[in-house]
């Protein structure tokens, strides 16, 4: 019965939506922040939990440490340096997602999402047809994208677990969002903001396709 | 001007919640007015001093309230041990908000400023 229960919550891990399962390195930037704050949340409850037993179970545990030095040891030597350690791990992350996995500027391939209700819509301004698609998000594998995000009505999220993060789609306001697939193939995506009765149904889904076969993919003819 | 010391404890968390306005407020506005080309994620150093600026005058602010309240309970002696604990907690308050405010706001000297 446990086996089948660990199993079933074991599943949630997994699938087309799912933040555990990076597929490129935004992703895996957030994935690996996640394992790091469990970690250090499992320590530091185990260990809480351990003082609690162990004050249980021996009443005498500790009587020698005066109650200000357990006050000032329990509520601000344990807990400032490891708040300080994951504060400034996610920084140091949070600036690696900024730049899509640390690419530089000039190397971004730009798309454009316009979130609807309900649905998504895409343009390619660096290809010279700038081609629209609905609800089919197409990019380079291999290659970092920035994208521009915005919205004609009420405020969306968009979010592609597998890939990045969420970002915001604001009406009149663009935001920006940089990720990267690192291989072809196809992600999940949704609204991670709700915005009325079609919000549930607001997905989308990314193609990654390999980069000779990015421009068919678009319907456009490649340069010779 | 004596201030009550439940004003002078709650004014420390007001202090820091006013302070974290007026970084979102004029970080926001900086890059709004630094203009559309924020998707290249370039330096802003004017909006950047200013909130170094900012951060370094904040400090200051927070850290006097503290070091007032440690000066006037050593001068003066208190009317009870009730006032003296509310008084000794409201100085730990702001000691507290002076501490928060390079850990929360610091960022603003090393971190990306705009560019989403």
């Amino acid at each position: 019965m446990l086996f089948g229960l660990g199993a079933t919550l074991l599943a949630g891990c997994t699938g087309d939506l799912s933040a555990l399962d990076p597929a490129g390195p935004s992703a895996a930037s957030i994935a690996r922040l996640w394992w790091v704050m469990l970690a250090a949340s499992a320590l530091l409850f185990l260990l809480v939990m351990g003082l609690l037993f162990v004050a249980i179970m021996f009443p005498h545990f500790g009587r020698r440490i005066s109650q200000r030095s357990w006050i000032l040891a329990g509520g601000l030597a344990l807990p400032i340096p490891i708040l300080f350690a994951l504060t400034f791990y996610a920084f140091w992350q949070g600036e690696y997602l900024l730049r899509g996995g640390g690419t530089e500027a000039e190397e971004l391939v730009r798309v454009e999402a316009l979130g609807t209700r309900w649905q998504w819509q895409f343009r390619y301004p660096d290809t010279a047809e700038n081609p629209t698609t609905s609800g089919v998000l197409h990019i380079p594998a291999g290659r970092t994208v920035e994208v521009a995000v915005t919205s004609t009505d009420v405020i969306h999220s968009f979010w592609i677990p597998r890939l990045a993060g969420k970002i915001d789609a604001v009406p009149g306001h663009v935001t920006y969002l940089r990720l990267r697939a690192d291989r072809p193939g196809r992600y999940g995506g949704q609204c991670a903001e709700y915005c009325g009765t079609g919000h549930a149904g607001m997905n989308f889904e990314v193609h990654a396709h390999a980069e000779e076969d990015y421009a068919a993919a678009l319907g456009i003819e490649k340069a010779p | 001007m004596t201030i009550h010391p439940i004003i002078y404890i709650i004014a420390g968390f007001l202090f820091w919640s006013a302070l974290f306005l007026l970084f979102y407020g004029v970080q926001a506005t900086g890059c709004h007015l630094a203009g559309d080309n924020v998707s290249a994620l370039g330096e802003h150093p004017v909006l950047r001093s200013v909130l170094i600026g900012l951060l370094l005058l904040s400090i200051a602010a927070g850290i006097g309230p503290f070091l007032r309240a440690r000066k006037r309970r050593a001068e003066r002696q208190p009317a009870d041990d009730t006032a003296q604990f509310v008084r000794e907690v409201g100085g730990y308050v702001w000691l507290a908000a002076a501490i928060a405010i390079p850990f929360s706001f610091g960022g603003v000297a090393w971190l990306t400023l705009c560019g989403t």
